[in-house]
């Protein structure tokens, strides 16, 4: 049996396909499941897979305007440019995470990351405030209440965060910010070595409403992989945002 | 015709019965004949060092990661749970009810100790199953800031903490010398199970053979998840790796006008991690297997920032070290202890 746990998990994880996850495979993992979770077997193993990817990092916005809409500063999206622990006006802070200036040891460092890349793993774009009047042949109950929840998680994510640094610096208004590094094409990079940590590579990501017409567009069978019942993702929750989605590139990286 | 027939499937039927009477015995050999516990002893050091190490590094930021105001508070990290955010799973933890910042120290204080009494072997009975527990308990409530470190540690600790590897290079070792001397009969018998003897056995295979089949599986899986992209086979997997600004500790990024090396090497490793599973059995090609994993987890751990993911899983290729090898570089002491048997 735990031999069992300990495979179906990552089998589970890779037989997901458009349809959802393949029925052998499901009906394997049910009576595993809960066995698997609490071992923390339920795992997918997909290090660097299935391609390496972009990071994900936050930038913490303290004091000034937080009303998160993504304006304002916004636009200065690299470090060298807010500066790595402090901002360009005088009551505003700007905080990296991950920041190897703040956060030592290098473990340390690394949780941060992780989190940095669960906040975007987890993003899911905002729904239009009409969505629910189009329910119907194109967009199902169970597709918008899936959508919503998502929503719902990711704000909790984020709210939890928010708290958090809020929290920590004496309770100044906090905005977070999600943040792409690309990553450089070796042959530019041999020609033309542009620092990896070069503005022109950060991009921060904005949070707007998925168009009606995306939303009516997304057919159950083009959702990307969620985990299999049963099953978390590498990160425990499910995942079920759109590849067409504003803002959401690439995947995880660990 | 009839008689050479009839003989002819006699003799066949014998082949059969005599392969399956191998593979039986085989089978049987590879999880139950008695195993020496060296390798699992020092697996046991590495771990519970790692352990400990994880758990000092977590108590120099605790409110960050635990209670009610960490990145992912308790309420939070409930709801990724039971269901009111997702699909509820069994990963439970008592953490997530734990407000009391002083508890929470008073609880991280018991975990360090536990994971210092394993590293260390003392009353490792105990502190295995303790140092276990308690890492379950941490990874389910540390949901979002965990990566394959915390996989890697909490399956050897798991596999550790119900064997008798606290046997050799241990405090219960030394304990039990001076507990029971060369008496073979205790006044106490629980004492020989609190402090297990230096010798076979069963329960030490089957957590080796266990821990073996999941490196298996983990190193067959992430090879095919890698297979399902295109960098890992067009060679440049390596390169995006080496140039991602977060992961790098040492800059390897002159790489990029060497394309022939980085491209061999990312399918080296693509190659590798597929067959791992079943090259690492084989006599002659288990060195190689094993040296290959060395060379990969030592890049990962200096040059993508690492270290402790890198040095566990070095720790986890252990396991497929004999116990036999070391007993020999024990020498003497340990057949004078308690004397050679056949194992595994």
């Amino acid at each position: 049996m735990h031999l069992a746990a300990v495979f179906t998990p990552p089998m589970a994880f890779q037989s997901r396909g458009p349809r959802g996850l393949s029925p052998s495979v499901s009906k394997l993992l049910a009576p595993l499941a809960a066995y698997g979770q609490f071992l923390y077997l339920d795992r997918g193993y997909a290090f660097f897979a299935p391609d390496p990817g972009p990071s994900h990092l936050m930038r913490a916005v303290v004091g000034g305007d937080d009303d998160g809409d993504g304006d304002g500063d916004s636009n200065q999206t690299s470090r060298s440019d807010l500066g790595a622990g402090e901002g360009g006006a005088d009551d505003v802070d700007v905080h990296w995470y991950p920041d190897l200036n703040e956060q030592w040891p290098r473990l340390l460092y690394h949780r941060h990351f992780m989190l940095a890349e669960f906040l975007n793993d987890s993003y899911h774009p905002k729904l239009p405030a009409n969505a629910a009047q189009w329910v119907g042949p194109d967009l199902p109950l169970e597709e918008l209440k899936a959508w919503r929840l998502g929503r719902e998680r990711y704000d909790s994510i984020l709210g939890s965060m928010t708290d958090h640094l809020r929290a920590q610096f004496g309770e100044r208004s906090v905005r977070i910010d999600r943040v792409e590094h690309g990553l450089p094409d070796f042959v530019v990079y041999a020609s033309d070595p542009t620092p990896l940590d070069d503005p022109s590579t950060y991009i921060v990501i904005e949070d707007i409403s998925i168009p009606l017409e995306s939303l009516l567009d997304v057919r159950p069978e083009s959702l990307p992989p969620g985990p299999p019942p049963g099953l978390g993702s590498d990160l425990s929750v499910p995942a079920v945002q759109p590849l067409d989605a504003p803002g959401v590139q690439g995947g995880p990286v660990r | 015709m009839n008689g050479k027939f009839s003989q002819r499937l006699a003799a066949e039927r014998e082949r059969v019965k005599r392969s399956a009477a191998d593979f039986v015995r085989s089978w049987d050999a590879f999880w139950f004949l008695p195993r020496h516990v060296e390798t699992l002893a020092i697996l046991r050091i590495l771990t519970g060092a790692m352990l400990l190490y994880t758990h000092l590094v977590l108590a120099t930021d605790l409110g960050s990661f635990l209670g009610v105001d960490a990145w992912i508070n308790n309420d939070t990290s409930r709801a990724l749970h039971d269901g009111r955010l997702g699909e509820a799973t069994a990963a439970w933890s008592y953490l997530w009810s734990i407000d009391s910042p002083a508890w929470i120290a008073a609880h991280h204080v018991l975990v360090i100790l536990a994971s210092a009494s394993f590293m260390v072997g003392f009353l490792t009975r105990l502190s295995g199953p303790l140092a276990w527990w308690f890492q379950l308990m941490i990874v389910h409530r540390l949901l979002g800031s965990l990566f394959g470190l915390d996989q890697i540690l909490t399956y050897c600790v798991m596999y550790l903490a119900f064997t008798p590897c606290g046997a050799v290079f241990s405090v219960d070792a030394w304990l039990r010398r001076r507990v029971l001397g060369r008496r073979r009969e205790p006044i106490w018998k629980g004492w020989t199970w609190l402090l297990p003897a230096d010798q076979p056995s069963v329960a030490i295979n089957i957590a080796t053979r266990l821990l073996q089949l999941h490196l298996c599986v983990i190193y067959l899986f992430g090879g095919l998840a890698k297979a399902r992209g295109q960098m890992w086979w067009d060679g440049t997997a390596l390169w995006y790796a080496v140039g991602n600004y977060e992961y790098q500790s040492w800059d390897a990024t002159f790489i990029a006008a060497y394309p022939g090396v980085f491209t061999a090497l990312t399918h080296v490793t693509l190659l590798w991690e597929i067959f791992y599973c079943a090259l690492v059995w084989p006599r002659w090609t288990r060195p190689l297997t094993l040296a290959i994993a060395v060379g990969v987890h030592a890049g990962i751990g200096f040059g993508l920032g690492m270290a402790t993911f890198g040095i566990m899983m070095i720790a986890a290729n252990f396991v497929f070290i004999s116990p036999e090898w070391i007993r020999r570089w024990r020498g003497p002491t340990a057949e004078r202890l308690e004397g050679p048997s056949q194992t595994a």
